[in-house]
């Protein structure tokens, strides 16, 4: 009878075995030999560990084979972002916004960008960002996974949303976790109803509740879950940590966010009512990040162009159609929105080119005056004498000309325009590189 | 169905404590500090260090932003697992205390970690007393964890 020392080891080199099959030679854009090492660094370790307790060690034998399952799981994830089911050109600039977010001090580095790796799975319910542990684990340099939905591989517009998991890998850094809890404290969470838990609570409980919420309070009543013990049920720390990544959200990628997060939240939960174990009701989330835009100025440009403005105008309209019109889910002050809002946006800015900042109106017209031609609106113009002019556009300035088209088509569908935007992220990378001195 | 469901119990305490010892031994002898496998301890005494330094412990799983939270499921109370970086935190006190003595932590842990970072990379050698008291830290943290 092999024991299960024996086994643990076997697997160990049989581990060795897939990640020489699969990780060893490069695939894909970035290559592999960084995964390919940390992945082996891993392997040795966690190899180590199992030849060094005896073969009676269940206790320790046991917390091996779960780090066995986690670096094989691990492996297999890598293995599987080859297949590049998403926007490729779209993660492209996603990487460089999280790398100059998650950027952190290592034992080897003062200054490492994470690896990061993406793949495609499922469906709308997949997007995501993961990053490891802080928390002593058997992983060296911690890898950050990007989870795009497969079936929404041609819908840029959408992947604004990613905005919200940036905010995840940002509260993961530790020196970031530090500055961004203090503007919690000071600015969102110190007074008002959500000062602590015991005040969200009562605001969940309160009176003048929405009938919906009342009604699943009180389901979840007969499972003894009750206003006193809800955030036993429900975690609170969850709940800050989810208000504080749409915010950052909002000030990484601006009005697509908004938009993204809206339909994309309210596309689950219609009437923006269900209560969340680790999330506060869609309505809170969606009035608060319209609030915040407004307050932003996200959604006044000053445009002096009719036709611009009413465009613009059509689009924030539709998105305040989904505000919540009962005053219980606004959870949170002007004041204290915008103070939060200002100082996240303040610590962004020393991350380039993390922070969102709006587009000037010629860009605004140039870009849906391209869209609106069946054109990837793109920083490139062909001048009455044949010159040809390039220009840097930022990809969240074509993200949100491609929102402003889908509130009023015109004879385009939402996919085209998805299209369309994709296509001109991948052609803008190309004049960038053109302007590069 | 899986063949099997194991309840995952948080060991970051007993881990931590391992790798300081494990670091600790590197002091000894820096050569087995570059051999493979040693990057792990390191890394993540670099990292824990990091977090005690920033009081930054919360690191939870989140599911992605759109993820469905067992609609329809009755809920049920659950212990939360937030508190996991508890005794780290505790045992890192005292062993910086007593290696420190009375040292900012913002000005102790540099010191460790500029020790960590010579042993990964072979680079910018610390003092001897700035190794000596990092041993010390080390070995009083491997104790209380393990």
């Amino acid at each position: 009878m092999r024991t299960a020392k024996d086994f643990l080891e076997q697997e160990c080199r049989n581990l060795n075995a897939v990640l020489e099959e699969t990780l060893r030679f490069k695939y894909g854009l970035d290559g592999s030999q960084q995964f390919f090492e940390e992945c082996k660094n891993r392997l040795i370790f966690i190899a180590n560990s199992i030849s060094s307790v005896p073969s009676t060690d269940s206790a320790n034998l046991r917390k091996s084979s779960i780090a066995l399952l986690e670096l094989s799981g691990l492996i297999s994830r890598i293995e599987r972002s080859s297949v590049g089911e998403y926007s490729w050109p779209f993660v492209e600039e996603l990487k460089q916004v999280a790398e100059a977010i998650c950027t952190e001090e290592t034992v080897t580095d003062r200054n490492r960008a994470p690896m990061i790796h993406v793949f495609s799975d499922g469906g709308l319910d997949k997007y995501a960002i993961f990053t490891e542990a802080n928390r002593p684990s058997n992983a060296g340099k911690r890898i950050l996974t990007i989870v795009f939905p497969r079936s929404l591989k041609h819908f840029v517009l959408l992947h604004s949303i990613l905005g919200h998991e940036i905010g995840h890998a940002m509260w993961q850094c530790s020196k970031h976790q530090l500055a961004l809890r203090d503007i919690l404290n000071t600015h969102l969470f110190s007074t008002g109803t959500f000062a602590t838990e015991k005040d969200a609570a009562m605001w969940l409980y309160s009176a003048n509740a929405p009938q919906a919420i009342k009604d699943q309070l009180s389901a979840f009543g007969k499972s003894g879950v009750t206003r006193n013990n809800f955030f036993r049920w429900a975690s609170w720390a969850a709940w800050r940590e989810e208000i504080l990544c749409d915010l950052i959200g909002l000030l990484t990628f601006g009005p697509s966010f908004v938009a993204a997060e809206c339909n994309l939240l309210y596309s689950f939960d219609a009437e923006g009512t269900g209560i969340g174990q680790k999330h506060p009701p869609v309505g809170c989330r969606g009035n608060y990040l319209l609030k915040a835009a407004h307050l932003l100025g996200q959604d006044t440009h000053g445009l002096t162009d009719p036709q611009i403005g009413a465009a613009v105008r059509t689009f924030w309209d539709g998105l305040n159609a989904r505000r919540q019109p009962s005053p219980w889910f606004n959870v949170f002050t002007d004041g204290q929105i915008q103070d939060t809002a200002h100082s996240i946006a303040a610590l962004l800015q020393t991350l380039p080119p993390s922070c969102y900042s709006s587009p000037t109106e010629v860009e605004l017209k140039h870009l849906l005056g391209q869209l609106n031609g069946t054109i990837p609106p793109v920083g490139f113009s062909v001048s009455s004498d044949r010159t040809l002019n390039c220009q840097k556009i930022d990809f969240r300035h074509i993200l949100y000309v491609g929102w402003i088209k889908s509130a009023d088509l015109g004879g385009l569908t939402f996919e085209q325009v998805n299209r369309l935007c994709g296509h001109a992220i991948m052609q803008q990378r190309a004049i960038d590189i053109e302007l590069e001195p | 169905m899986s063949i099997i469901s194991l309840h995952y119990q948080d060991h970051s305490d007993t881990l931590c404590g391992r790798f300081a010892m494990l670091v600790s031994s590197y002091l000894d002898s820096p050569e087995e500090a570059r051999k493979p496998g040693a990057a792990i301890p390191l890394e993540n005494l670099f990292r824990v260090l990091q977090m005690y330094r920033y009081d930054s412990f919360a690191d939870e799983r989140r599911s992605g932003v759109l993820a469905l939270e067992g609609i329809d499921e009755m809920p049920s109370l659950t212990a939360d697992d937030e508190s996991w970086h508890l005794r780290i935190q505790n045992a890192m006190s005292s062993a910086l205390s007593s290696a420190f003595g009375a040292t900012p932590k913002e000005q102790a842990i540099p010191q460790i970690q500029s020790t960590l970072r010579w042993l990964a990379t072979d680079k910018e050698v610390p003092s001897t007393d700035v190794r000596a008291r990092a041993k010390t830290f080390l070995e009083l943290l491997s104790a209380d964890l393990t």
